[in-house]
């Protein structure tokens, strides 16, 4: 049955309201004593049932019969497996994947020191384990564990780690050598600002990480390890700091993510879908950045990050509407520069919701509002066309959207070119063949030049969709259908919750005052963390210079 | 029992006074004007000081029971079957009353803005929109009011204040209209024009405790009562000479389209339009919501949504029942104003005195 059919059928069906949706309230404290996280700490909670119960065998020629057959050998080319004797008097293998590794930390520092009899003189079954002298004595390599069960062996190895299988030993040892080609730290490509760091994050998870690290050098900043998808199994991170997050929103945004039951993931924007309150409503309900600057400062807030690897955005919750009609460049900013940003956007943010839609509906319906010489202006524009206005802005919408998509498609700089010379010819061409009016190219391009205002990529997606139900609104009821338009938007709007937080908080609930909102406050007065999210460590300080009085005002 | 969601003292208040509000954009300055001639004004004081008077009742009633709606009160207070009666009557009220309202406004959009429009076409769409808000739920109601009632009040006042050159400061005269007894006599009857605070007893459970709802009931009265229709009922006072204004469908609407300062910066009816149809959806939403409730608290229905859908037929037809806008303006809804009381603050008053005669609640009588 389609999802849209189900839900309205839905409405018809009586049934008890479920008790399953999830608010962000304020915890005890007890709960956050009771929380148990860490760096690589993965809680119970956060480990799937293993497909693979079996544990590692204390039989090398089983254990490499086993590994063989798992990774599909000989038949896969890039999974290399080595057979050797560590310390001439141990049967040993290594398992790797051939471009995902440092092939000279396995030459020199694994292959050489194994093989060195050497370092085996001290070695004796009865007085050590054998894994453990290895890692004691043997391999100079910081990252080495043991790991028991076969399952995370293999989802390690498929990560980049070398495994070491020993003989008479039921675990195997796991090198972290991962090294694979990336892409260097470049500057973020959808979040350009002109004051503030130019870095953005790429597609290596570790990388996205250690950027966060250099931002928040801060022992309470938790990196918690969780794998999503049942095929590809994608490493990903959540990151928070534990001191100010509420820990019932890591809770459930873990609960969430090992409930996803998906064979494949392609990177944040899937995972951001199956995670999200509600997948069928038209707005984004969480954000993604791709600055680390920007991430760090809603983990400052006491949000959540999720880094996947293979994506460079961080996946941040919970959100309001305020914080994806806001940039970082508000915040480098003076107050008032930011402030006028804010007013500069919403202004955008109208224009790109409600132009067109009141354009249609002044000149069908209530054209005794429109100054009379501009009524006139708009009467000699109209006079050529031969489409109702509803057709003609439809028209010229479609046109710019085409524009739009084409120009995204097109690669390089011709895309560019394509969207400015496409804008050009189509709309002057238009107009001179009488098909649309000039004052209707000068109506679509503010609200195009608005939508270009709205800094978050989905919301811009959000409010094209919702400007065609406007426009037809308008065309059917005048003001009057727009009106209808807004109230029923903003009712879904507000009906929404990113993580159980209300979506226009502070505004609908009252919260206290925040600096996300229209008007950006100055940093003295920014003292507490945003309301909504219930943080357990509200303060951020006084935030006053010491060499001023209250609030920052300079002592005579 | 039908879960509401939470919402505080802000949003309350937001919504309450939009609820109420819209009644001064319609044809009721129209029929004040008619009755109380000059002295309009500073009557909708008298009556809101009633209003005053009336929701204290009801307060007291909450805080006699507390943690228990309007419903569950007058079940304990009459017994079941007079209790049930009682919300029957309230569910009913409230139902018409949503109805009417969207009638008398739908009627003052055909006049002004879509004269071509059937009124049918404008109240199915109404309707629609109506049952989707009620479906999504009372919390967001709550909110969606919160953020226009800015929006509500600025544009208000920015329609008063650009009004400024047209007021005639001596049309308020004679300054005790047909007489100062007649106009407290008519103004106290005419309390129910501040009945809608009763909502705040109906959902009683979505606010956060006897206090909130204290302050929220006397806040909707003073804010909407004391204050916005004194200051209304004073411009269209001063901006039309009383024997024109009895006769206007909807004052505010033609004060905006005599907003003059130039060219560009005349007639605000957009403004002024958007402002109106939201606050009128608000206002209906919220009346059909609350016959909605009441009902299933009477069933002990726990979905509202299949009652919604029902209930929302009723209330269309309700709404087409009046054959035209004079009919609706000087005969339902005026009558809705007169004996409004009886059901707004009459009801909750002799539930009080019974359940302080047969000792029900918490025992500790405020009255």
């Amino acid at each position: 049955m389609p999802p849209l059919f189900g839900e309205v059928l839905n409405l018809l069906k009586y049934k008890k309201p479920d008790d399953k949706s999830f608010e962000l309230l304020e915890q005890e404290n007890e709960h956050t004593e009771k929380y148990k996280g860490g760096k690589g700490n993965k809680s119970s909670s956060s480990r799937k049932p293993s497909a693979i119960e079996a544990s590692v065998d204390k039989s090398i020629d089983i254990n490499l019969e086993r590994v063989k057959k798992e990774f599909y050998l000989p038949t896969n080319s890039d999974v290399k497996i080595r057979r050797f004797k560590a310390g001439r008097m141990l049967n040993a293998f290594i398992v790797f994947i051939d471009g995902m590794v440092d092939n000279d930390i396995i030459n020199n520092l694994i292959m050489r020191q194994l093989m060195m009899p050497g370092l085996f003189n001290d070695f004796n079954f009865n007085e050590y384990d054998p894994g453990d002298f290895i890692i004691d004595n043997v391999l100079s390599i910081n990252n080495v564990n043991k790991e028991y069960d076969y399952n995370s062996v293999f989802e390690q190895v498929t990560n980049g780690k070398t495994a070491i299988f020993l003989d008479k030993c039921a675990y195997c040892l796991l090198v972290g050598n991962r090294s694979f080609t990336k892409r260097n730290v470049d500057k973020p490509v959808t979040e350009n600002v002109v004051r503030g760091a130019q870095e953005g994050f790429i597609e290596n998870l570790e990388s996205n990480v250690s950027q966060i690290r250099r931002i928040i050098r801060n022992k309470n900043l938790v990196t918690e390890q969780i794998t999503i998808g049942q095929t590809n199994k994608v490493s990903s991170t959540i990151l928070y700091i534990k001191e100010v997050v509420n820990p019932a929103l890591i809770e459930e945004i873990k609960r969430r993510i090992n409930n996803i039951e998906i064979d494949h993931i392609a990177g944040n924007g899937i995972l951001e879908q199956l995670i999200e309150d509600r997948p069928m409503n038209i707005f984004p309900q969480t954000m993604m950045t791709e600055r680390p600057d920007r991430t760090a400062a809603f983990l400052m807030d006491g949000r959540a990050a999720v880094l996947s690897e293979g994506t460079p955005f961080a996946l941040i919750v919970p959100i309001t509407f305020w914080n994806l009609m806001n940039t970082s460049e508000d915040t480098f900013l003076k107050w008032q520069y930011g402030t006028f940003l804010r007013l500069i956007r919403l202004l955008g943010m109208i224009f790109a919701v409600l132009l067109p839609g009141s354009y249609v509906a002044l000149t069908l319906y209530h054209q005794e509002m429109i100054p009379p010489e501009l009524l006139a202006a708009i009467a000699s524009s109209r006079e050529k066309v031969p489409f109702p206005v509803l057709i003609e802005v439809l028209l010229l919408e479609g046109a710019f959207e085409l524009i739009r998509e084409g120009g995204i498609r097109v690669p390089g700089v011709i895309g560019n070119t394509l969207g400015i010379v496409g804008a050009l010819i189509l709309g002057q061409a238009a107009v001179q063949a009488g098909i649309v009016s000039p004052i209707l190219v000068i109506i679509v391009a503010l609200t195009g030049l608005g939508n270009f205002t709205i800094p978050n990529y989905s919301m811009t997606f959000a409010i094209r969709i919702v400007r065609i139900l406007f426009i037809t609104l308008g065309a059917i009821l005048g003001f009057f259908g727009i009106s209808m338009g807004l109230f029923i938007v903003a009712i879904i709007a507000t009906s929404l919750k990113s993580f159980g937080m209300p979506y226009f908080t502070p505004v609908a609930p009252k919260g206290k005052r925040e600096p996300g909102l229209i008007i950006r406050s100055p940093l003295t007065h920014q003292e507490e963390r945003p309301d909504g999210l219930q943080a357990p460590g509200k303060k951020t300080g006084s935030n006053t210079h010491k060499w001023t009085g209250k609030n920052g005002r300079i002592v005579d | 029992m039908v879960r509401e969601g939470k919402f505080g003292v802000h949003e309350a208040v937001a919504l309450l006074v939009t609820t109420s509000i819209v009644k001064i954009f319609y044809s009721n300055p129209a029929v004040v004007i008619s009755k109380f001639g000059t002295a309009s004004w500073y009557m909708s004081i008298v009556t809101a000081t009633t209003a005053l008077v009336g929701f204290t009742f009801i307060y007291f009633l909450l805080k006699r029971f507390p943690s228990k709606n309007i419903v569950e009160i007058y079940e304990i207070s009459f017994g079941r079957f007079l209790g049930f009666i009682f919300s029957g009557v309230l569910c009913l009220f409230f139902l018409f009353n949503a109805g009417l309202s969207t009638r008398e406004f739908t009627e003052a959009l055909i006049i002004y803005v879509l004269p071509l429009t059937p009124p049918y076409f404008i109240v199915g769409f109404l309707s629609v929109i109506t049952a989707i808000a009620c479906i999504i739920g009372l919390e967001s109601i709550a909110r969606v009011s919160k953020i226009f009632f800015y929006i509500l009040i600025s544009g208000l006042v920015l329609v008063l204040l650009l009004s400024w050159k047209n007021y005639n400061f001596r049309y308020l005269t004679p300054i005790f209209g047909y007489g100062i007894d007649n106009m407290i006599v008519t103004a106290i009857v005419r309390s129910s024009a501040y009945g809608e605070v009763i909502i705040v007893a109906v959902v009683a459970k979505s606010l956060q405790g006897i206090e909130h709802i204290k302050r929220v009931g006397y806040l909707t009265i003073i804010i909407w009562g004391e204050v916005f229709a004194t200051f209304i009922l004073m411009a269209y006072t001063v901006t039309f000479p009383y024997t024109v204004a009895s006769g206007i469908m909807s004052p505010m609407y033609t004060m905006t389209t005599l907003i003059d300062y130039g060219t560009f910066l005349q007639r605000m009816d957009p403004l002024f339009l958007f402002i109106w149809n939201i606050s009128a959806v608000i206002s209906v939403t919220m009346l059909f919501y609350t016959s909605v409730s009441i009902y299933c608290k009477m069933f002990r229905i726990q979905d509202m949504r299949p009652i919604v859908l029902s209930l929302i037929f009723i209330f269309f037809t309700i709404a087409l029942i009046p054959k035209d806008s004079i009919t609706v303006a000087t005969g339902y809804v005026q009558k809705i104003r007169e004996y409004g009381w009886i059901i707004f603050f009459g009801c909750p008053l002799l539930a009080l005195i019974v359940s302080v005669f047969r000792r029900k609640g918490t025992g500790k009588a405020h009255a």
